[in-house]
Order: C-alpha cells, then sequence, then structure tokens
C-alpha cells in the first residue's frame, strides 16, 4: 500500500502547485521525404506526420484521465525542414511549411518545431533559402516554430551566419508587425542546440534520433516555490544547502511523473520513449513563476546581487534531482528565465531591477539564455547581432546550450508594453546599453574559433 | 471436533497501549504458530490487527482464544478468530489499482454515498484512511476498479457525487504516487504487467 502521506503531498502538488507535463512532443524525421518536386515533398510530410501523429493527442488526453495529472501540450518536432529545400527555392519553403501548418492542425498539436536549419560552420544553399523564407513562414503559418544553430562548441561561432540571422529577425518582426512582431517570438536562435529538446519554439529531431520518439517536457516552479516556503515555514533560518537539498527532491518527484507519462504515452502508441527534460519553465500566471522563487529564497528584487547564485543554486539542484530520478533526462534540464512568459521576472524587468546584462549573466547559470526579451522596434541589426553572438559566446565556452529569442516589436520604444497574450505573456520594451558600440566588431563576419577545450579527442 | 485448517486469520480490537503486539505476537509463536500476514493500525486511540498465522500442530479455534486473552486484562480486547479459506481469499477482483482523494469540510453522512457509489460498481476498497486538520478531512481509498468500467465516466459520475458532498475529489491510478514515491526504475510501471 502506498502511504497516504505520500498520496496527499502528490496530490497538493497537482491541484494547489500546478504541477503538469508541460509538452509530450513526438519527435518525427521526414528526411524520407525530400524529392525535387516540392509539392510531393509537401504531399509525402502531410501524409507521414498524420500517420504518426495520429493518435498522439487522444493517446495524451487518457494519461490525463488516468494519472490526473494535465499534459498540457502536445507538439511535433520534426528533423530540420532545411534538409529538404535542396534545389528548392523560398517559396517552397513556404509551400512547405504550410504543409506543416496543416498537418499539425489536423493532428491538433498546438505546436510543430523543426524549421530548423543547423548552421553552426556553414551554410549551405538549402538552410539559406531556409533562413531567408522565415519572414514569410512565419508570417503565414500559425503554429510552426523554427531554429537556427549558430555555433558549437565543436565548431566555434559561425558570425556570417548571425549577421543573416540579425537582419532575419528584423524582418520577421516587420512581416508580423500587425501582431506586434510577434512572429520572431517562434524564432529560437541556439548554440549547442539540444537534439531532443520537447520545448519550443526551439524543439527539433536531431540527426542521431530515432525514426519517431517521444520526449517529454515536465515543468512546476510553483511546486518548487510551495517546497522552498514549506522549508522556510518550518526553518526560517534554512541555510542555502537546505534549501538545495530541498529543491533537488522535489526535482526528483517531477521527474518521475513526466517519464512515467512520456514511457505509457510511447508505450501506447509503440514508439520509443526518448527522455525527459525537467525544465522549470514559467507561465504568466501567478504561482507558476521561476522569479518567485528566487525570491522566496531571499531575492527580494530579482536582480540584485546575488541573483546569478540563486539561479545556479536552483538550476545545479534542478539537474541532480532529475539525474537521481531517471536515466533518461535529456534536453535543456534546468531553469528557464523567459522573461515576457514568467510575471515576477517581467516586473523586475520593467522596474529596472532586472536589466539586460544581468539577465546575460544569469544565462550563464541557467539552462537557456536571454529568451522572450522585447527591444524596440528600430534596434539595429548589428545589434541584434552582437546579443547572439554574446549568449553563444557564453554557451560555447561553458559547453552548454544557450540562446535567444529576441522581439524587435515595430513601433515600439523603451518602456512601452507589450501583450503577447496566453502562455506568452507581456512586458516592457527594454534594450541593452550602448547598443551599437561593439557594431564594426560585429560586421567583420567570419568565424569564431572554437575554444580550446573542444579538443579533446 | 478439531478444526481441519492448521491457518487462521486472527483480530484483534483494543484500546492503545504500549506492548499490545508484543504480547499478541508472543501469544502466537508460543503456541508454535508462524505469523505469515500481519496489518495494524491505531484510530482514534483503538489499536486493531489483522493477521494470519499458521499453526504447527492442528489446535481448535477455542483454545487460541483462550491461550491468547490471557496475555490481556479481563474483557480488555475484542477478539476474532476464522479458519483461513483459501478458496475465498482468493476471489480477488481483475481490475486496476486506483487511489480515491476527497478534501472538504467534514461533516456527517460522506462515508456511506461513497461507498454506496464504490460497491454499485463492482469497486473493491482495498485501503482506507482519513486525515483530520481543523474541521477539514481528506479521504484516501485505495480501491481497485474492473477493467471494464470507463475510467473518464467514472470520474465524472464521482466527481458529481462528490460536489453534492461539497467536497473536492480525485479518482487516480495509482502508478502516478508509486512513479513519485519509490526509488525504483520507472519503466516496469509502464509494461503491461506493471499495468
Amino acid at each position: 500500500m502506498i502511504r497516504t502521506k505520500e498520496i496527499l503531498s502528490t496530490v497538493r502538488m497537482l491541484q494547489e502547485e500546478n504541477l503538469d507535463v508541460r509538452t509530450v512532443t513526438m519527435g518525427i524525421n521526414i528526411i524520407d521525404c525530400a524529392g525535387p518536386d516540392m509539392d510531393a515533398v509537401c504531399e509525402a510530410v502531410y501524409a507521414k506526420i498524420c500517420r504518426k501523429a495520429a493518435n498522439l493527442v487522444r493517446v495524451c488526453d487518457e494519461m490525463t484521465t488516468r494519472y490526473g495529472i494535465p499534459v498540457v501540450n502536445k507538439r511535433l518536432a520534426i528533423s530540420p525542414a532545411s534538409q529538404l529545400l535542396g534545389g528548392h527555392d523560398a517559396n517552397d519553403a513556404l509551400a512547405l511549411a504550410m504543409a506543416l501548418d496543416r498537418a499539425a492542425a489536423d493532428v491538433k498539436v498546438d505546436l510543430l518545431g523543426g524549421f530548423t536549419a543547423l548552421v553552426h560552420k556553414g551554410m549551405t544553399p538549402a538552410e539559406r533559402t531556409m533562413i531567408e523564407a522565415l519572414p514569410i513562414v512565419l508570417r503565414d503559418t500559425k503554429r510552426v516554430c523554427a531554429s537556427i544553430n549558430i555555433g558549437t562548441t565543436k565548431a566555434g561561432m559561425n558570425v556570417d551566419a548571425i549577421l543573416l540571422v540579425g537582419k532575419t529577425i528584423l524582418q520577421i518582426a516587420h512581416a508580423t508587425a500587425d501582431t506586434q512582431g510577434f512572429g520572431a517570438a517562434k524564432l529560437v536562435v541556439f548554440a549547442n542546440i539540444p537534439e531532443d529538446n520537447p520545448f519550443m519554439a526551439g524543439a527539433y529531431l536531431g540527426a542521431g534520433e530515432p525514426e519517431t520518439v517521444i520526449n517529454v517536457g515536465v515543468s512546476g516552479p510553483g511546486v518548487v516555490k510551495r517546497a522552498v516556503d514549506r522549508l522556510l515555514e518550518v526553518n526560517p533560518g534554512a541555510t542555502l544547502d537546505e534549501i538545495a537539498e530541498e529543491v533537488k527532491h522535489t526535482a526528483f518527484r517531477v521527474t518521475r511523473t513526466g517519464e512515467l507519462i512520456g514511457r505509457e504515452v510511447a508505450e501506447r502508441l509503440s514508439v520509443p520513449f526518448g527522455v525527459v527534460d525537467l525544465s522549470l519553465a514559467p507561465t504568466p500566471r501567478v504561482g507558476d513563476s521561476i522569479g518567485e522563487i528566487y525570491q522566496s529564497m531571499g531575492i527580494r528584487n530579482l536582480g540584485a546581487p546575488g541573483t546569478t547564485a540563486a539561479v545556479a543554486l536552483l538550476n545545479d539542484a534542478v539537474k541532480k534531482g532529475g539525474a537521481f530520478a531517471s536515466s533518461a533526462v535529456g534536453g535543456l534540464s534546468g531553469a528557464f528565465i523567459p522573461v515576457m512568459e514568467d510575471h515576477a521576472l517581467a516586473y523586475a524587468v520593467e522596474h529596472g531591477t532586472l536589466t539586460l546584462e544581468k539577465l546575460e549573466a544569469m544565462t550563464a547559470v541557467c539552462s537557456v539564455g536571454l529568451d522572450m526579451i522585447l527591444l524596440p522596434g528600430d534596434t539595429p541589426a548589428a545589434t541584434i547581432c552582437g546579443m547572439i553572438m554574446d549568449e553563444a559566446a557564453i554557451g560555447i565556452t561553458n559547453r552548454k546550450t544557450t540562446a535567444v529569442r529576441l522581439i524587435p516589436v515595430p513601433g515600439k520604444k523603451l518602456g512601452d508594453r507589450v501583450d503577447f497574450g496566453g502562455l506568452f505573456g507581456s512586458g516592457t520594451i527594454t534594450q541593452v546599453t550602448c547598443p551599437l558600440g561593439g557594431a564594426d566588431f560585429v560586421n567583420r563576419g567570419g568565424h569564431v574559433p572554437a575554444p580550446i577545450h573542444s579538443l579533446t579527442n | 471436533m478439531p478444526d481441519k485448517s492448521t491457518r487462521y486469520v486472527i483480530s484483534v480490537l483494543i484500546a492503545d497501549r504500549p506492548g499490545i503486539l508484543r504480547d499478541i505476537t508472543t501469544a502466537v509463536s508460543g503456541m508454535g504458530a508462524n505469523i505469515d500476514g500481519i496489518r495494524q493500525s491505531v484510530v482514534a486511540g483503538y489499536f486493531t490487527v489483522m493477521l494470519t498465522a499458521t499453526f504447527a500442530n492442528s489446535s481448535p479455534s477455542e483454545a487460541i482464544r483462550r491461550n491468547m486473552l490471557q496475555a490481556f486484562n479481563e474483557e480488555e480486547a475484542q477478539m476474532t478468530i476464522v479458519p483461513y479459506d483459501a478458496r475465498k481469499a482468493k476471489e480477488v477482483l481483475d481490475g486496476e489499482q486506483y487511489v480515491i482523494t476527497l478534501t472538504g469540510e467534514d461533516h456527517t453522512r460522506i462515508l456511506s454515498p461513497i461507498t454506496t457509489f464504490l460497491a454499485e460498481r463492482g469497486i473493491n476498497i482495498e485501503d482506507w484512511d482519513v486525515d483530520f486538520e481543523g474541521s477539514r478531512v481528506t479521504h484516501v481509498g485505495q480501491i481497485t476498479v474492473p477493467r471494464n468500467l470507463d475510467i473518464k465516466q467514472l470520474q465524472i459520475e464521482f466527481r458529481h457525487l462528490a460536489d453534492s458532498l461539497s467536497l473536492r475529489a480525485g479518482i487516480q491510478h495509482e502508478n502516478i504516487f508509486r512513479a513519485i514515491s519509490e526509488i525504483a526504475p520507472i519503466k516496469p510501471l509502464v509494461t503491461r504487467q506493471g499495468r
């Protein structure tokens, strides 16, 4: 028999602390759909996705019923779409994206990731076509998400690609000006992109992955915050190592939930189970915030000295708890800091305690990067490129994933409010200090060599 | 007439105090019996235990009762002893294990409608526990649900009943609790045998 105390603890996590499975993401390899006739490619891609993912949503809903835990999002991650664009043009890229969008809608998933180009060492014509098509692709599709990997620890940083990407982000924002540049929120620029990340907008199916696979993303910042709060209620003088221990145990429990759901979905769909990614991904709801965890730990004003250490403590404890819980931990697995999606972080940015520069420091010790950052609409491309390069440098040098999701909002200036609604939240336009001070450096282009510690063989 | 079976099911009810289980197990083992199943709990200051014991020598149940009662003061303990019947004991329900939770303000007539609801659908209660926090009550039941029942429909009907009792209800498969509480691989829980 299971002990009553353990049952009640689990029920509390579900009913009061917003524990959920944030996403069950099915990876599908579509490389076998490539061909010279884009109509045929689109037909094959659509048919394959509809066949493979036909039962995904139904099975996820069965899990919600069986276990009483919400599977909030059901998503797809395909192998890089750029691999299907050899010999094709931007119109073909849009046709492919429309086919993907239609397939995603018909299998009733909310997002599809994998409109992806891996250009960390160099760029093929197909990848250039894909990147240049992004403004119309992200304007004309609803569910398609894009990602571009511009650097790895092994390859260094492709600055020529970054120059193209920076210009493209501005074009995407202007192409989607009627939605306040929302198209840019569907593009993530990575260094060391993970091949099994189930979270959007950066999910794609990597080259080493199975033909079809189920990856799961679990969240639960509310659960971690309440665990810290309960510890401090009992022991107001708890030390930081005691807090870390509490977070670690909580991360263990949350990760186990994700693995259970992921494995059972995979079993019912007769596809391999991939990874569980425990990433503390906030939503704009109060009680579902990363920033609130830091506040509970004692950082009254987010961005104050100590904030980066708090992020490091949290990120490390989450990883340790997850690693003990499951041998199938992957993806990003740590703490996200998407400013717009977290009301406490958004508040701190709005009130000036949390600056872009401090956020950048925090990304050196968390699992992702500058995520959902609203910039003035007239931000120069060189500024965006410089921000991408700085984040990539952190990731490449520290052998970790970093990413940026920057949204230059057309017509908006520093301090203006922007609201995307729903899970994407709202926030305030911020900007870097001295935006063009590094333009000459950035515009040199070329390649930043891989760091010395990449030479491990 | 001596009992044919040498295995008995024994239950004891008594006001709680230290040493009760010692007294019972000493008496049983003193008769040369092996205790091969036991469950004990204390509810509101009353101790209860149910155990099965196999006796090396064929012993009549009345003799066992007399022997065991010597460990207690006069009329201190209520005791029931019945022969173990393997045919009856094997009539276990073919189903899946779920956990029921009910939380809200305590009031009369909670358990009767709930257990009636379950019994009418052939759902077996394996374990039931109640926890109080001030005026609030939480019921936790571990149940076996027949495989032919539609769990979604069951949940809808159960929540409807709980609403009428001003309680918040949940029915969740036990694997979610096992996954979170046990230090063991998840994979066996989701194989067909694990379900």
